[in-house]
């Protein structure tokens, strides 16, 4: 009678490990596309969202967004202001003249979205 | 009765809360644009114009939320981040006191007509420089609808 089966080129723990990582490095990189991809027009909405009335000018055209990697596996998008008063036009007069807090607000459920829709 | 007036009715109704919050609990339509000020909110402040430890509520957005939508019956579910303002003249002692009361009142309970009011985080150790007073600020976030 003749013997049948198959032999493993590759063990199964090894691959799956191989496969894992990659796939783990590929939401990275989807992650970091999509954070690359949606930081500018974050910016630009808080140019043109910012509730303020200009004087100089330079504290709507300083507020800017950043893409960092904080460790391996982490992408964060950073929203700051550019002006040494940035923190008053948050916290002075509950809000008032506020614009990171309401970014966050507006952009985080859609950059959500995409995430899950990359995942999907 | 919307998510701002529910949290407002709650706070407003907590002796607790009052005892510390000697100077009111408000909200951004009895304040007006500039928040809690020596004008529209005199209650806020003592004799000599100081402020008094006080909180003022203030819905910051109403934003769609995209996965709780249906197009044919027209619903959308709707984020609300509701801000909690507490204030004193100096030290942050009042303030820690009335954060945490808040947050015993709030988190996770479903106020009238919402899903459950979520704490969502705080900014701590602020001074708001018009007021001259020290400021935290506690976010709650509360997924509500919005329908035709």
């Amino acid at each position: 009678m003749t013997q049948t089966g198959f032999r493993w080129i590759r063990p199964p723990e090894q691959a799956l490990t191989e496969l894992t990582e990659a796939y783990v490095a590929a939401i990275h990189r989807g992650v970091l596309r999509i954070a690359q991809g949606y930081a500018p027009e974050i910016e630009n909405w808080m140019k043109g969202n910012a509730p303020w009335t200009d004087r100089t000018g330079n504290a709507r055209q300083t507020l800017y967004t950043e893409v960092n990697h904080v460790v391996q596996s982490m992408v964060e998008i950073v929203l700051s202001h550019g002006v040494s008063y940035g923190i008053y036009l948050e916290l002075n007069n509950a809000g008032r003249y506020a614009i990171i807090d309401p970014a966050l607000d507006h952009w985080a459920p859609i950059l959500w979205s995409e995430v899950v829709r990359m995942l999907s | 009765m919307s998510a701002l007036s529910a949290a407002k009715a709650i706070l407003e109704a907590d002796a607790t809360l009052l005892a510390t919050s000697t100077g009111g609990v408000w909200d951004y339509d009895e304040t007006g644009r500039l928040g809690i000020n020596r004008t529209t909110t005199p209650g806020a402040f003592d004799d000599n114009k100081v402020i008094k430890p006080c909180v003022l509520l203030r819905l910051r957005s109403s934003e769609p939320n995209p996965f709780l939508q249906d197009e044919g019956a027209r619903y959308s579910g709707v984020t609300e981040m509701l801000e909690v303002w507490f204030y004193e003249d100096s030290g942050y002692s009042n303030i820690e006191t009335m954060r945490d009361r808040v947050w015993t009142l709030l988190h996770a309970v479903q106020l009238s007509d919402t899903f459950m009011c979520l704490w969502a985080g705080d900014v701590r150790g602020g001074r708001d420089t018009d007021l001259n007073a020290n400021v935290e600020r506690s976010t709650y976030q509360v997924t509500t609808k919005k329908s035709a």
